[in-house]
């Protein structure tokens, strides 16, 4: 709120400037910036140097986006050198709108230089820092201000600015020089028993920490400082330090003793095993040890009749794990795994997570257990698994349940052909149907006891799936019935839209995540799920605004996490400021942030070109810089949470962790493909004739001044350079095949049909003539490449198209998506062209009226061009006809579902998925197409 | 068998299974990042031996002289980890730290239609203190309860003597 500062203003000889101010504060908060306006002129009128009311007058300039007009009051008074708590305050709002932290630091230094004791100016001095990352400025003011006010957090800010020069400078200065520096600032204060919080405390750990001083760090846990400490925190410190300092013997006496209070914390085990072994390796003995210990926590949930902890049991399947994977004779220390695995079975198996307990340690169950694992816990379902019998109670499906995920798991699965897995996902759906009646008393957003089977189902359909679309109409089919019954199912969800997008069906998908309702943080780890495949099938539009918003959130996390690290200084949480920075720069290198903001630059030009002038305007109100505007794409990361799909596949198989880093280069390799597309786009339109008059119009609002022609020339031809050195690179390796896809895998990236098709060769042979500056005289090489280029890209979508329609192949959709985006891209560089042979041709006739040129050279031009656009419009109409040629509402009725025995609703459920698939997904392609060939038509000479 | 550790940043990329839950909102950066800056200890997750983060609760500690208390601001469990008591281990270990900071008493609000978050907090020694009124909104506009449990400093339990009228949100302190 700007009106709270105004309180703050000097009442004594202020208080008839606040009564005149008060207004336009309000009405700032009320969001009225008009009003603001209005009122801070009036009172301007009477008191014309009020450095205040000009700063307000500013703020609402800004925020009605008369940004330029506002920077030149905000210098003026910045000149000033202005002293007054509320108009800084005024001041820095303006500048942290405008995106300019670093102006508030000089406003402060300032104020600081004409009141060099003032503890307020000093304190936003240290937070302007703050915003900036300047740490050594930051420790400067920070110490600055203790000597004014000798409060303790102060001096701590001072350390942690120390501390936090030495994470950015991991260098022999910092351990030599920084990092000593910090820590005998903080001695200084222990011994004196100034130590009055547990941040200090906490910070003083850090810092010892950073210095890998484990025994000094390990003293202050045992002294009196400790008590400081919130609970848990010490135990887990002390584990640690053990750890680093390799004191395994003192380690595992002290992960007993922690266990023993608290045998459910599973960190301790993992600290316990790695003590134990590394023991092991000299003292054989101490595994007997350990035995002992873990079997006497196990005997002591024995004996309990309820309420029993898993963390005992799940210790010995990670015992037994342990001494596998060190070759220890296993089953001679231990026993049997299946013994303790069947007694954790017994116990916990009727608890949905009881499968994702056991997945890390049956992973290591050597083949030949297998079948004698799976046998020994078959019992504990009580069910007989030949008759068909479905459970009777929640408790047994849950157990049924995780017998399956076992065995599908274990790689029984994979044991079975088509026929039989099909035969087994219906009987799975036979024990859905049957199991229904179960459920009862649930709220509507709780999740169906039974919703695994129908998950496990589909899972086995697609198994099958083998690029048939009839699979993937019926896993939709039973996924949509299940979803009916559990509207609260994410998993269900996301299956459910990963095979609309598998199958095409562009818009259902949709539809499906947004009901996922993903937002804030969730469309960086999520996004990837839908946003660029949205524009692979074909629904460019659709993307726009889910873009948009993908965007909003990557522009506005800086401004909000540094406001948080401001907080953690506050409250001195020292512990979260390395961390937060971490996290700012995790968002800023995000391979999905640097995707969205190219594909949405893309679909600006794309969807937004209805003329030429149109497409001028879109193009220079990005004020691109090719040159700045491109990540570092080496340090992109993957945010991507893989994990949120379920899967029961064996590891092997599965390989997500393959897949994963696969599809997170090939993804950046097409971002970095797509970016280098959008600046040569851009390139390209600004040597319009056009962009000149535009630029002279946005001249005033816009700070900054344009690129002369013959440079951008020259930055078009290194820019199309560049592209055709990615390709070559990018041609050279294999990509993954689709059929390496599982459903549980990240989509596709787009960039194997985007190359393979060429869809970028008839758009550089076009730039390339722009750049070259021959667009009035078209070499005849030039038109015959292009139309060669341009006859494959539409080629290979003719052949991605079967006879029953391409919209049921995701891969396919995408390669006529690719045809469409090439033919709409060619329009827009011609409609650039055409402008520039205009304006040739004008001056060549005035130059003819003269009587100085004779030449033919125009008009031949003008018969190349033609060729160009009789070329592109008849690729167009070989498009709309692949359209013509099907018709969606076929698709869905053909479906052979007879088989599925879906029971009362099916009728329902189909027609609902129909309706769905009944907007065709070539609506916004044809009409994309449609607003080109317009476009088009103005071309002609 | 669960890690009880400290929410950190990065958790929020995966911690889907607990947010796609219609239940469970996915609130801005700021809020969890205040959170984190303000109250760091009273932000913590369950992770499984998988590396799945199962739940998490967050909450601060406020209020002057006797109404010095724990809150919980959110508490929640991903759907297939639920009934392992990891909710009551959660709240438990926020109660400690309330008691580690000498509050009088930790409180939270839940909706009136919540019967098994509500019996959960009842079982853990929680007693409704008083009916806020249309405190979600929604359509239509659902009441909360105030819960409450005393902590040690309160000895005499005044901080758990139910009132007998409800309240409308804004007369909450």
């Amino acid at each position: 709120m700007v009106s709270k500062m105004a309180t703050k203003m000097k009442p004594v000889d202020n208080s008839v400037n606040e009564r005149r101010l008060r207004p336009i504060y309000d009405w700032l908060d009320n969001g009225n910036n008009k009003k603001a306006l209005q009122e801070a002129e009036k009172v301007l009128k009477k008191q014309p140097n009020l450095q205040c009311a000009r700063v307000l007058k500013a703020l609402a300039m800004v925020r009605l986006g008369k940004s330029e007009e506002a920077q030149t009051i905000l210098k003026e008074v910045q000149m000033e050198e202005p002293c007054e708590d509320a108009t800084l305050q005024a001041m820095a709002i303006c500048y942290r709108e405008t995106h300019r932290p670093e102006l508030t630091c000089q406003i402060y230094e300032a104020a600081v230089r004409k009141d060099p004791t003032n503890e307020e100016f000093l304190s936003h001095l240290f937070m302007g820092y703050v915003r900036i990352g300047d740490y050594r400025k930051q420790q400067q003011t920070a110490m600055a201000l203790f000597k004014v006010k000798p409060k303790n957090p102060y001096y701590f800010w001072a350390v942690m600015s120390i501390l936090m020069q030495a994470y950015v400078n991991d260098d022999t200065v910092c351990l030599t020089i920084t990092l000593p520096l910090a820590e005998r600032m903080i001695k200084k204060f222990v011994e004196e028993k100034k130590i009055e919080a547990e941040a200090e405390v906490q910070l003083y750990l850090m810092v010892l920490e950073k210095q890998k001083k484990y025994q000094e760090a390990l003293e202050v846990l045992q002294g009196s400082l400790s008590e400081k400490l919130a609970p848990g925190m010490i135990e887990t410190k002390k584990g640690e330090y053990l750890r680093q300092m390799k004191r395994w013997d003192q380690m595992m006496d002290y992960i007993e003793e922690l266990l023993r209070s608290n045998p459910d914390q599973w960190n301790y085990y993992n600290f316990y095993m790695e003590a134990l072994f590394e023991l092991a390796a000299t003292n054989v003995d101490v595994v007997g040890r350990a035995k002992t210990f873990l079997i006497y926590l196990v005997e002591q949930e024995r004996i309990k009749s309820v309420n029993k902890l898993r963390g005992p049991y799940l210790a010995m399947l990670l015992f037994w794990q342990q001494l596998q994977q060190r070759n220890f004779d296993a089953s001679a220390v231990f026993g049997n795994f299946r013994e303790f695995a069947q007694e954790y079975v017994e116990i916990m198996g009727d608890k949905p997570c009881a499968f994702q307990d056991l997945r890390p340690f049956v992973n290591s169950l050597p083949p030949d257990q297998v079948t004698e694992f799976l046998g020994c816990i078959s019992p504990s379902v009580g069910l007989d698994h030949s008759s068909l019998q479905s459970p009777n109670t929640v408790k047994q499906i849950c157990r049924h349940l995780l017998h399956i995920q076992l065995n599908r798991f274990l790689g029984q699965h994979d044991l079975l052909s088509r026929e039989e897995k099909i035969k087994l996902s219906q009987e799975l759906w036979g024990h859905y149907l049957r199991t229904k009646s179960l459920n009862v008393g649930l709220l509507a957003t709780d999740f169906r006891p039974n919703d695994g089977y129908a998950l496990l189902a589909a899972h086995l359909l697609l198994d099958t799936w083998n690029n048939d679309p009839v699979v993937l109409d019926k896993c939709l089919l039973l996924l949509e019935t299940a979803l009916a019954n559990s509207p609260a199912n994410y998993h269900l969800k996301l299956l459910v839209t990963r095979v609309y997008t598998l199958a095409g069906y562009g818009r259902a998908a949709f539809q499906r995540y947004e009901s996922l309702d993903v937002k804030y943080i969730q469309l960086d780890s999520l996004g990837h799920l839908l946003c660029r495949p949205l524009i692979s099938m074909g629904l460019p539009y659709a993307a726009s605004p889910l873009l948009s918003s993908t965007l909003r959130f990557y522009t506005t996390h800086a401004r909000e996490t540094s406001e948080c690290l401001i907080s953690a200084y506050k409250f001195g949480s020292f512990g979260k400021i390395p961390e937060f920075t971490q996290f700012c720069q995790r968002l800023d290198s995000s391979a999905h942030f640097a995707s969205s903001t190219t594909e949405r630059m893309l679909l600006d030009l794309l969807l937004d070109s209805s003329s030429h002038a149109k497409l001028v305007q879109s193009a220079s109100g990005m004020f691109a810089d090719p040159d700045k505007d491109q990540p570092d794409w080496k340090t992109c990361v993957d945010n991507r949470d893989c994990g949120v799909f379920v899967s029961w596949d064996p590891p092997a198989k599965n390989s997500r962790e393959d897949m994963v880093k696969t599809t997170f280069k090939d993804e950046v390799k097409f971002a970095q493909l797509r970016n280098r597309l959008v600046h040569s786009l851009i390139a390209t339109v600004s040597l319009s004739p056009n962009w000149q008059n535009e630029v002279q119009e946005t001249k005033n609002s816009v700070n900054g001044q344009r690129i002369k022609e013959p440079k951008n020339k020259i930055v078009l031809q290194r820019l199309l350079g560049e592209i055709r050195l990615l390709l070559t690179e990018f041609k050279s390796e294999s990509f993954m095949s689709h059929n390496q896809f599982s459903v549980q895998s990240p989509p596709p990236p787009r960039l194997y049909t985007y190359v393979e098709n060429g869809s970028l060769e008839p758009l550089l042979i076009l730039m390339d003539i722009v750049a070259k500056g021959q667009c009035h005289a078209i070499g005849s090489n030039d038109i015959l490449g292009f139309e060669r280029a341009l006859s494959q890209v539409i080629e290979s979508a003719q052949l991605s198209v079967p006879s029953e329609g391409f919209w049921r192949y995701y891969t396919r959709l995408e390669r006529v998506y690719n045809a469409v985006e090439t033919l709409c891209l060619c329009v827009l560089i011609v409609s650039t062209m055409h402008a520039i042979i205009k304006t040739s041709n004008a001056s060549i006739k005035k130059k003819k009226k003269k009587g100085d040129a004779t030449s033919d050279d125009a008009n031949s031009g003008v018969e190349q061009f033609s060729t160009l656009i009789r070329c592109i419009t008849s690729s167009i109409g070989k498009v709309e006809l692949l359209f013509e040629q099907h018709n969606v509402q076929v698709s869905f009725s053909q479906m052979n579902l007879t088989d599925m025995d879906v029971a009362e609703g099916a009728e329902d459920i189909t027609a609902e998925i129909k309706y769905k698939l009944s907007q065709s997904p070539m609506l916004e392609m044809k009409s994309l197409l449609a607003d080109k060939l317009k476009l088009l038509e103005t071309c002609n000479l | 068998m669960t890690t009880l550790r400290p929410f950190t940043c990065d958790d929020m990329f995966r911690f889907n299974f607990v947010n796609l839950d219609p239940l469970t909102e996915t609130y801005g950066l700021t809020f969890y990042l205040q959170y984190m800056a303000h109250w760091p200890e009273y932000f913590q997750l369950t992770e499984a031996p998988g590396g799945e983060i199962m739940g998490y609760i967050m909450g601060k500690a406020e209020g002057h002289a006797t109404n010095w208390h724990g809150h919980v601001t959110a508490l929640s469990v991903a759907p297939d980890y639920r009934r392992l008591g990891l909710a009551a281990k959660l709240m438990c270990g926020l109660e400690e730290i309330s008691e580690k900071k000498a509050a009088y008493f930790v409180d939270l609000f839940v909706r009136v239609s919540n019967t098994v978050a509500i019996n959960m907090y009842k079982n853990l020694g929680y007693i409704i203190y008083r009916t806020v009124l249309e405190y979600y909104s929604g359509s239509p506009d659902e009441d909360a309860y105030d819960m409450r449990k005393s902590l040690s400093r309160d000895v005499d339990k005044l901080s758990v003597v139910p009132l007998t009228h409800p309240v409308r949100p804004e007369d909450i302190e």
